[in-house]
């Protein structure tokens, strides 16, 4: 069991690190719009669009490596007073909460991407990305906070010894 | 009763926000209030006219009302109100629409929804500080530009295309990060143009059309009684936009000449030739992707004009 | 008075899903989509459709993309020595007035706002640097929430501001005077945030520890040395917005870029400091950007379900003499302050709320900032108020306790809108002067 939740950890982290290269790529791509317009007069025609896309896809594709870490704000006003089974309860509660609207999400997403690859839509800008590839990320982003809210879920319901019992 | 929520991504003040309210307002007096359809305005729903063909669809939205030619990455025939110097006037662009219309019919209906009737937005020019009327003054012009078509034209005329959000537009017109703007006069008054630039030279660039577009299964589901009413106030509508165009167009020019812009309305002809030439590379470009259908329409379309 | 009910039982649905301390975000959508199923009984699938398509839309925004740099640039200086020299710079020179350093969270957040255009951004950049600093010399914690969360919406009154643009394209008001309009009710609102603290500090002295010894006029010289820095940085980014090279939105960018030279230029780049400060960014901006896009499928469900525009018909309806209709304007946008955003307050209420302030006879321009000011509050004001949700997460304290903290800046905001609307003057003079001085 350990092994399925570091596993999952990982793909998260790993998915943080693609973000985190995305929020590099973006500042690079604005230097460059910048330099281009002021000195060259002339764009590369594309940068609201991709930057655009950039904060979609680094923010859904955090969101796993978020969850697991407690950077997601929640308000704790009625866990924060509860203790032992009915805390356990509460947190199982808001976590298959989550799992289902997240899969929610994914089921639609999907079509969606789906549909966009089948017609083969591109964006209409100069660029004609595949609107697949960034809604993809997208989808990449839910699928993977799907895992690890299943992953904390488990996790829940695993008998306290034997998490504990490393 | 009905009750629709419709969607548009520009205000209620916009020629095509008027329009919606004009046509809301003429279909609650034909059903005598029991067909009510609530407009909203600035994209409050969330929805942009790129979203549009499939949040009807898909029945999020039972009625839009849609910038057509974003969806031209779906279909090029919607990119073909945004060819650069097709359709010049108004009347241009209705005739270019009527020959277009089976063809938008028949993409509405394979996205399960059917087209009620398009309108203009007013002809694009070019905002600047000079008048913009020969190839020379045009030369490496920094000029914003609202779309690829644009671009590709731009470029082949020699000018420098820039690429902004509509938000950011007035803050490098104000620092001086761009020198001109290829947009209405319209479009230029909402932003208050005149503070920063002080001609607006009418290279009818092109007259782009929204469409107002529904739900099939909603559209099915009305009684018959119902659906003459639906229909009735889409042409009343249709005609009221239409023929608002020049009024609007008249009034713009009243309020730019009031806040000191020259309009230039005379060009030469040779010069607006060499911008239809340079605009020939985008629909050259169009035709590409458009297939033997989008042959077929301009075909049609320049045999319409008796070119 | 349906849309009153509606929004009644909306807010009480955002008190149970957030009560039961789910995930903001995840509390937000699920809100939404009850309150669909619920009170419009659309289908599982219409709903799901009408979620995928905003969550997409919504989060693949131009604008939203200045809060990850921002916050990024917040990270990297707080992990460098900029922030320890702008708190080593800025006590000799506050060491007199009571308070001390708390100043340093308004005059933070003021000298930021003039850099970046969105309030949570503002809120995070400044916070990351200065409540630990705070935290660590003794300052009373309350205070010190209180006025960062109340000073970091300064970011949407002084200029650049993201409202303001949405703002002037939808009311047809030049961009310009709404920005120049902004200025002196964002200082003023500043003024009011240090005099309470002084306030606060001269009848409760321990609130503010300062030290006892005095700082020479060369120590204050140092101080100004070692703000260098930071000054430099906001002079960067501002001189990159008003000479035109970047655009508002693309200064971030330029703040990053800046930021990152000056580290490497100091000789203090390490490779860690630069993962980390990555890693942190992503993850505080995926904080904020995904409530931001749960916000608005929030929004698009309040649309659907009429309550902004009915509302507003019902105002508009009672025919109300000026100054109470700005008073009913008033309550009615801190009532959508409670659960939307600013940029969806302002898109949905506008088309109404506009015609009726124009035909009450007040300037667009004015009704301009008094929006921003509203939208400001809503930040501050739970169950759904960004500052509040930043600093939570940059404090770790709980979000009534936050909320406690910011109300004594709510209701000095709130003074500065009865200011504001008594002297209209204050919004209008400056853009006049600049503007419209030509003949
Ligand atoms: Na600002
Ligand atoms: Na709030």
């Amino acid at each position: 069991m350990n092994t399925f939740q570091s596993l999952v950890y990982r793909l998260s982290r790993l998915a943080a690190q693609l973000s985190a290269v995305l929020l590099v790529y973006m500042v690079l791509h604005i230097l460059l719009e910048i330099v281009l317009r002021s000195f060259f007069a002339t764009s590369t025609f594309v940068l609201d669009e991709m930057v655009g896309y950039g904060v979609a896809a680094m923010t859904f594709l955090t969101l796993g490596y978020a969850v697991h870490d407690d950077a997601l704000i929640r308000v704790n006003i009625v866990a924060s007073r509860l203790r032992g089974r009915a805390k356990r309860a509460l947190e199982t509660l808001c976590l298959a909460m989550t799992l289902a609207m997240s899969c929610y999400i994914t089921w639609y997403m999907w079509i969606g991407v789906k549909r966009n690859w089948d017609r083969g839509a591109v964006s209409e800008s100069i660029a004609e990305v595949p609107l697949w590839i960034p809604e993809g990320l997208v989808l990449l982003g839910i699928v993977l906070f799907s895992i690890q809210l299943f992953a904390l879920l488990v996790k829940q319901l695993t008998p306290v010894s034997r998490v504990t019992s490393e | 009763d009905v009750k629709w929520d419709m969607s548009n991504e520009y205000s209620n003040t916009s020629i095509h926000g008027e329009g919606d309210s004009y046509f809301v307002q003429q279909l609650s007096e034909k059903s005598d209030g029991k067909f009510a359809i609530t407009v909203h305005f600035g994209g409050a729903l969330g929805f942009k006219s790129k979203d549009h063909l499939d949040a009807v669809g898909d029945g999020a939205v039972q009625i839009a009302d849609t910038l057509a030619a974003p969806l031209g990455g779906i279909d090029p025939i919607f990119q073909l109100t945004a060819l650069p110097f097709l359709a010049k006037t108004p009347e241009e662009a209705k005739i270019l629409y009527e020959v277009a219309k089976p063809y938008y019919d028949a993409v509405f209906e394979k996205n399960n929804q059917k087209l009620l009737y398009a309108s203009p937005w007013t002809p694009s020019g070019i905002w600047a500080n000079k008048p913009v009327t020969s190839m020379a003054e045009l030369a490496n012009l920094k000029i914003r530009t609202y779309d690829a078509n644009g671009t590709v034209a731009l470029r082949a005329a020699g000018a420098a295309p820039i690429q902004l959000s509509w938000g950011d537009v007035v803050p490098q017109l104000s620092t001086g990060g761009i020198a001109a703007v290829l947009t209405s006069a319209d479009a230029g008054a909402s932003g208050k143009f005149w503070e920063h630039l002080n001609y607006f030279t009418e290279v009818n660039y092109a007259v782009p059309l929204n469409m107002v577009h529904v739900n099939l299964d909603a559209y099915n589901a009305l009684s018959s009684e119902e659906r003459q009413q639906l229909l009735d106030a889409a042409k009343a509508a249709s005609e009221h936009n239409w023929s608002a165009l020049v009024e609007r167009r008249a009034n713009n020019y009243k309020k730019l000449e009031a806040n000191g812009v020259n309009i230039v309305t005379d060009a030469p002809v040779a010069y607006l030739e060499g911008l239809s030439t340079a605009g020939q590379t985008a629909i050259d470009q169009w035709l590409e992707k458009a297939g033997p259908n989008g042959a077929k329409i301009i075909a049609d379309y320049r045999q319409r004009l008796g070119m | 008075m349906d849309a009153l009910v509606t929004g009644l039982i909306v807010l009480t649905l955002i008190f149970f899903f957030l009560g039961t301390g789910t995930w903001v975000f995840a509390g937000l959508l699920m809100v939404g989509v009850t309150g669909l199923a619920l009170l419009l009984d659309f289908s599982p699938q219409r709903i799901g459709v009408i979620l995928s398509k905003i969550m997409v839309r919504s989060a693949s925004s131009w604008e939203l993309a200045a809060i990850p740099m921002f916050v990024w640039m917040g990270e990297l200086i707080f992990r460098t020595d900029i922030s320890d020299r702008l708190f080593r710079g800025l006590t000799p020179l506050v060491n007199r007035i009571p308070g001390g350093l708390l100043h340093t969270n308004v005059l933070g957040c003021t000298l930021f706002a003039a850099v970046s255009g969105s309030s949570a951004a503002t809120t995070a950049t400044v916070g990351k640097i200065t409540t630990s600093e705070l935290a660590a010399r003794k300052y009373d914690v309350n205070l010190s929430i209180g006025s960062l969360a109340g000073a970091g919406s300064l970011g949407l009154l002084i200029p650049p501001s993201i409202v303001m643009i949405i703002y002037g394209v939808l009311a047809e008001v030049s961009i310009n005077k709404l920005f120049a309009a902004g200025v002196l009710p964002g200082l003023l609102i500043a003024g009011l945030y240090s005099a309470y603290i002084i306030y606060r500090c001269v009848r409760q002295p321990e609130l503010a520890p300062r030290s006892s010894e005095g700082y020479s006029f060369v120590q204050c010289l140092h101080g100004i040395w070692l703000l260098m820095p930071i000054l430099l940085l906001v002079c960067v980014v501002l001189g990159s917005i008003y000479s035109g090279l970047a655009t508002p939105s693309e200064a971030a960018g330029v703040g990053v870029a800046a930021t990152m030279v000056l580290i490497i230029v100091t000789g203090q780049f390490s490779w860690t400091i630069f993962t980390e400060s990555l890693m942190g960014a992503v993850k505080v901006s995926c904080m904020v950007c995904s409530i931001l896009v749960a916000a608005a499928f929030l929004s698009t469900a309040m649309g659907y379900l009429h309550v902004p525009q009915d509302l507003a018909h019902a105002i508009g309806s009672l025919d109300l003499s000026p100054y109470v209709l700005i008073l009913i304007l008033a309550l009615f946008y801190i009532m959508l302050g409670l659960f939307l955003d600013g940029i969806s307050i302002t898109v949905m209420s506008l088309p109404i709320t506009l015609p009726l302030i124009l035909q009450a006879g007040f300037d667009p321009l004015w009704f301009g900032v008094f929006l921003v000011v509203m939208v400001e509050l809503g930040q501050v004001t739970p169950p759904v108020g960004f500052n509040l949700f930043v600093m939570q997460n940059l404090t770790g304290h709980p979000i009534g306790r936050v909320a406690r903290a910011a109300a004594p800046f709510f209701i000095l905001m709130s003074i500065a809108v009865v200011i504001l609307t008594a002297v209209p003057e204050l919004a209008l003079w400056l853009p006049a002067t600049l503007f419209d001085t030509v003949p």
